[in-house]
C-alpha cells in the first residue's frame, strides 16, 4: 500500500512541477502572442486597404445568415474620412482558405490578400500568390466576377491553369465581399 | 440531409483524399515498421480504428468541457497525449483479459499506438477544424480507416515484393519501403479531384 | 563512453533518421523548404535537450512502474513550452510548422532516447546524446529539405538557384516526392557505407 502511495505521490509531484512550468511560460508569453496576433490582423487589413490608418469593426451579426462566408467587416478610416472597407472572408479550395478583401471609397477592389491556405504546393498555392490576386486590383464592383480560362473581360478573372479549384475559391471569396459591400451601400447606415 | 452529406464528405476525405498516411504524413512510423505481414497489419489497423474513435471523442470532451472553461488551452498537448496513453493502456488490459490470443498477436504493437502521430494528430485537427461532436467522431474513424487501408495495402505489396524480387542490397528494407509508399502516394494523389 | 563520442554517435553512427529510422512523420512533412526543416530541427533539439536533461536528473526519482506517464509529462511540457515561445517570437515559422510542433511529443526519437539513454546515464552524457541526436536529425532534415526545395521550387532558403537551368518538379513538394527522395537517400547511404539489410 505504501508503495503505491509513494509511486503516486512522486508522479503527482512531477506533474505538479510540469504544470507550474507551463503556467509560468504561459504568463510570460501570452501577452506577446496576443500582440503578434493583433499586429498580424492589422497588417492584413492594411495590405488590402493601404489608404486607411485606422480600422473600425462593424457589427454584422444580423447579416450572418445571408452571408456566412464573411467573418468580419472593418471600415477603414483616415483623417476622419471613410476610405473603404475590409472584409475577412472564409472560402474553400482543397482546404479552408482565409482572405482579406479591400474595397475602397470609390467602390473598386483595393486589394486581395490570402492569409491562410493549405492548397497544393506549387499548383494551388499559385492562386494565392500576388501574381494572381493582383488581377482583382482596381476592378469595379458593380457585379461579381466570373472565372474564365483566358482573355478575361473587365468583370472576369483568369484562372491559373491546373489550379481551377483554388482559383475559384479566391473568386468566390471576393464575390462574397462584393455582395456584402453592395448590401452596406444599399443600407446606407451601419452599426458601430 | 445536408448534414449527412457533409459527414459523408468528411469520411471520404479522410480515407482517400487526405489519407492520413499518404497525404498528411501522420502515422508513418508504425506504417513503415509494422506492415510486413497482412495479418498483423489488419490487427493493428483494427486496434487503431478503435483507439482513434474513442480518443477523438474523449479529447473533444476534454477540450470543450475542461480546457476551454478553465482557460488552459495551452495544456492541450499534455492533456491529449495523457488521455491517449491512458486509453491505450486500458485497451491493452481489456484485450489481454478478454482475448489472450489476440493480445499475443498484437504484442508490442499495442503500446506503440500511443506514439502513433495519427492518433494525436487527428485529435488536434478535430479541434483546429472546429468540428462538432459527430463530425469529430466520423473524422476520427475516417482517419483510422484510411490508416488501416494504407497499412494493409502496403503489407500486401511488401509481402509480394519480398517474395518475388531480387532487390539490390542497398535498397532492401526501409529504402524500398519508402519508395513503395511514394508510389502509393502518387496513386492516392489521383483522389484529389473527388471532392469539389 | 567519451562525451564527444556520445555526440558524434547521434550524428553519424546512430543517426536517428537514416540509421534508427525514427521521427519519420515530421521528416517527410516539414521538408518542403529548408527554413521549415531548420525550424523543426531547432525545436526538436530543444525538446530533446530538456527532456534528456530532466529525465537524467530524475532517473532515480521516477518510479519504474509509472515511468511512461512520467516521461510523457516531461516531454509534453517541453513541447508546449517550445510551442509557446515560437508562437510568441517567430510566429511565421510557428504557422508553417503547424500541427507538427505539438506532434514533437510523439516523435519517437525523443521518447526512445529518454527510455534507452537518459534514464540510465549521467546528466552530462544524456545532454550530449540529446545534442548529438538533435544535430543528426537536423542534418537529415537539412539534406532532405535541400533536395526537395531545390528540385521542387528551384530555390534554397528562399533564394532562387535554378537560374532557368531547369523547370522545378512540383512532385518533389508533394508527398510522393518526400517518400521517394528519402528512400533514395537511404539507399545511397547504405551503398556508400556498406551497411545493408539482410
Amino acid at each position: 500500500m505504501g508503495d503505491i502511495v509513494k509511486t503516486g505521490l512522486r508522479l503527482f509531484m512531477i506533474t505538479a512541477v510540469a504544470a507550474f512550468a507551463l503556467g509560468l511560460t504561459n504568463a510570460a508569453t501570452a501577452s506577446r502572442i496576443e500582440e503578434q496576433a493583433i499586429i498580424a490582423r492589422i497588417e492584413a487589413k492594411s495590405q488590402v486597404l493601404p489608404q486607411a490608418l485606422d480600422f473600425q469593426k462593424l457589427d454584422i451579426k444580423e447579416y450572418n445568415d445571408l452571408h456566412p462566408m464573411v467573418l468580419e467587416v472593418h471600415e477603414g478610416i483616415a483623417n476622419g474620412q471613410s476610405e473603404g472597407y475590409t472584409f475577412r472572408v472564409l472560402s474553400r479550395g482543397f482546404a479552408q482558405m482565409e482572405l482579406y478583401v479591400g474595397i475602397d471609397a470609390s467602390g473598386r477592389i483595393s486589394g486581395v490578400n490570402v492569409v491562410y491556405q493549405r492548397e497544393t504546393p506549387g499548383l494551388g498555392t499559385r492562386a494565392t500568390a500576388t501574381a494572381y490576386t493582383g488581377q482583382f486590383e482596381g476592378k469595379q464592383t458593380q457585379s461579381i466576377f466570373d472565372l474564365v480560362k483566358a482573355k478575361p473581360a473587365v468583370n472576369e478573372i483568369q484562372a491559373i491553369s491546373g489550379a481551377t479549384i483554388s482559383s475559384a475559391a479566391v473568386v468566390n471569396a471576393v464575390n462574397a465581399a462584393i455582395e456584402f459591400y453592395a448590401l452596406l451601400i444599399k443600407e446606407g447606415e451601419h452599426n458601430r | 440531409m445536408e448534414f449527412a452529406g457533409e459527414v459523408f464528405l468528411i469520411i471520404l476525405s479522410s480515407i482517400l483524399v487526405n489519407n492520413f498516411v499518404l497525404s498528411r504524413f501522420l502515422g508513418i512510423c508504425p506504417f513503415l515498421g509494422i506492415s510486413r505481414k497482412i495479418e498483423t497489419a489488419v490487427g493493428m489497423g483494427l486496434a487503431v480504428i478503435f483507439v482513434m474513435a474513442l480518443s477523438s471523442v474523449i479529447t473533444f470532451g476534454v477540450e470543450y468541457l475542461l480546457l476551454r472553461p478553465l482557460n488552459i488551452e495551452y495544456a492541450q498537448t499534455i492533456a491529449f497525449i495523457l488521455v491517449i496513453a491512458t486509453l491505450v493502456q486500458f485497451v491493452e488490459m481489456v484485450i489481454s483479459k478478454s482475448s489472450p490470443t489476440l493480445y499475443k498477436a498484437l504484442g508490442v504493437y499495442l503500446p506503440l499506438i500511443t506514439t502513433n502521430c495519427a492518433v494525436l494528430g487527428v485529435a488536434i485537427l478535430n479541434i483546429r477544424e472546429e468540428y462538432g461532436l459527430i463530425e469529430t467522431l466520423f473524422n476520427g474513424v475516417g482517419a483510422a480507416v484510411g490508416f488501416a487501408l494504407a497499412i494493409v495495402l502496403f503489407a500486401g505489396i511488401r509481402e509480394r515484393l519480398e517474395l518475388s524480387f531480387d532487390l539490390p542490397r542497398s535498397l532492401r528494407g526501409f529504402p524500398i519501403a519508402l519508395i513503395t509508399a511514394g508510389l502509393m502516394s502518387v496513386a492516392f494523389l489521383g483522389f484529389h479531384g473527388l471532392i469539389k | 563512453m567519451k562525451l564527444s563520442k556520445v555526440f558524434s554517435n547521434g550524428v553519424l553512427n546512430e543517426n536517428p533518421t537514416f540509421r534508427l529510422v525514427l521521427g519519420m512523420c515530421p521528416t517527410l512533412a516539414v521538408t518542403t523548404s529548408v527554413a521549415s526543416g531548420i525550424g523543426m530541427g531547432v525545436a526538436t533539439i530543444f525538446v530533446l535537450f530538456g527532456s534528456n536533461l530532466v529525465t537524467s536528473l530524475l532517473r532515480n526519482f521516477i518510479p519504474s512502474k509509472v515511468r511512461i506517464p512520467a516521461y510523457i509529462v516531461i516531454v509534453a511540457t517541453f513541447v508546449t513550452i517550445v510551442g509557446m515561445v515560437m508562437q510568441a517570437f517567430v510566429p511565421e515559422i510557428y504557422q508553417t510548422l503547424g500541427i507538427f510542433i505539438p506532434l514533437i511529443v510523439v516523435n519517437c526519437i525523443v521518447l526512445a532516447r529518454i527510455e534507452i539513454f537518459a534514464s540510465k546515464n549521467s546528466v552530462a552524457a544524456s545532454v550530449m546524446d540529446a545534442l548529438g541526436m538533435g544535430a543528426g536529425f537536423t542534418l537529415a532534415l537539412l539534406l532532405l529539405a535541400s533536395v526537395r526545395e531545390i528540385l521542387g521550387s528551384g530555390s534554397w532558403l528562399g533564394f532562387n538557384v535554378s537560374v532557368a537551368l531547369f523547370e522545378p518538379a512540383i512532385i518533389m513538394l508533394l508527398p510522393p516526392g518526400a517518400f521517394i527522395a528519402l528512400g533514395l537517400m537511404m539507399a545511397l547511404l547504405n551503398k556508400f557505407t556498406g551497411r545493408v539489410e539482410e
